[in-house]
């Protein structure tokens, strides 16, 4: 369970005000807003330990902050944006990250790998955007991530893919102890397949609501 | 630490030949530096000049830290911390095995700049005790400055 708890930025920039909220586990929560409205800055708040903020962000009733190491063990962001080593490829990006984590399972990001038909010798940089958010997935799943952070990753997706993707979401959430919050854009993804929906704008979050089942 | 530590060794061989180049800089650097020790800092009517020879010796002794703060990528430098900004890595563990890198090359560089120059003021120049202090603050001034800067790069190479 992610929780926010009054959280307000300090930043000179761009900050959120006053957010409140609970992603519960086994669930798949939605921010939607407009361009600046401030979900990736959301993100950011919990994947950056530099970012300052008043109130406090909670993961499973505790406090992220108090074993960040710890915490990013346990989290997944996934967008599209370009992390990892984009030069290298996959099987190098394995081995150079994969021993930061606690418990890293190659025997499961083969297996979810090969299920994509994503050979372990490209380069990042030469995988599409479906194969790249893919490749995360598997990355994620193999640290045994249990907080999913996808930052517009359905964006630009074709319907089959993005329906597939959903699958692989909701199966997650039906297996295991997982939490999603993820940002989108699309209505239809909110109605269809998210259980909880936050809106947010200039850095406000206006409503957060249990999504009705149409 | 030392998760880190095996993230630097695969590193190395996986970027062999950056690393490569930029140890041959770092060697041709130290040489450079060594030797100027010799000669540096000038005493007399040339004084000044000894400001020039410390800047380009700061800027010549910055480039060697460059393979462990930063790579290409998609011709855009790029620091390695963010890279690896999503694993469980502490900010301050990179900033301190950064740190240590840096220090265990400018101590070593540092000793043997002190050692060259008071080697060189009894070899070549007319020993005095002034000699010897302006000698070891020029020293001190080189590796002070490039001390902060080293700090102040890796400061910024390890932002989110």
């Amino acid at each position: 369970m992610l929780e926010f708890r009054n959280v307000t930025g300090n930043s000179k920039k761009f900050n959120l005000e006053n957010i409140s909220f609970t992603a519960p586990t086994g669930f798949i929560t939605g921010m939607t807003g407009v361009n600046g409205a401030g979900k990736t800055t959301l993100f950011h708040y919990i994947i950056d330990q530099t970012q300052l903020y008043d109130g406090e962000i909670l993961y499973n009733g505790r406090n992220i902050r108090d074993n960040f190491a710890n915490f990013k063990n346990q989290m997944a962001f996934i967008s599209d944006e370009k992390r990892f080593f984009q030069d290298y490829s996959i099987a190098d990006n394995i081995k150079l990250l994969s021993g930061f984590f606690a418990s890293w399972n190659n025997k499961l990001f083969n297996e979810k790998l090969t299920s994509c038909n994503i050979p372990l010798g490209r380069k990042i940089s030469a995988l599409s955007r479906g194969e790249y958010l893919k490749f995360q997935l598997a990355f994620s799943l193999a640290h045994n991530a249990t907080l999913y952070l996808l930052d517009e990753a359905t964006a630009g997706m074709d319907p089959i893919f993005r329906k597939d993707f959903f699958n692989i979401l909701h199966e997650l959430i039906a297996n295991e102890n997982i939490t999603i919050l993820m940002t989108t854009h699309i209505e239809e993804e909110i109605t269809i397949h998210m259980d909880y929906k936050g809106v947010l704008k200039d850095g406000k979050l206006l409503s957060f609501d249990e999504v009705e089942v149409a | 630490m030392d998760k880190l530590k095996k993230f630097d060794a695969e590193f190395k061989k996986l970027n062999s030949y950056n690393i490569l180049l930029f140890n041959v800089i770092k060697y041709l650097t130290t040489f450079f530096v060594i030797g100027t020790m010799i000669v540096f800092p000038l005493i007399g009517d040339d004084f000044l000049f000894n400001f020039y020879v410390l800047f380009f010796l700061i800027y010549a002794l910055n480039i060697p830290m460059s393979p462990y703060l930063y790579i290409k990528q998609n011709k855009s430098r790029i620091s390695i911390y963010k890279l690896m900004r999503d694993t469980p890595i502490r900010r301050e563990d990179f900033v301190r095995s950064r740190l240590r890198h840096f220090a265990n090359y400018a101590s070593k560089l540092a000793s043997a700049c002190i050692v060259v120059r008071i080697i060189s003021i009894f070899t070549l120049e007319d020993p005095s005790l002034l000699r010897i202090l302006i000698s070891l603050a020029f020293i001190a001034i080189i590796f002070i400055i490039l001390t902060l800067i080293a700090i102040f790069d890796i400061y910024i190479a390890s932002r989110y």
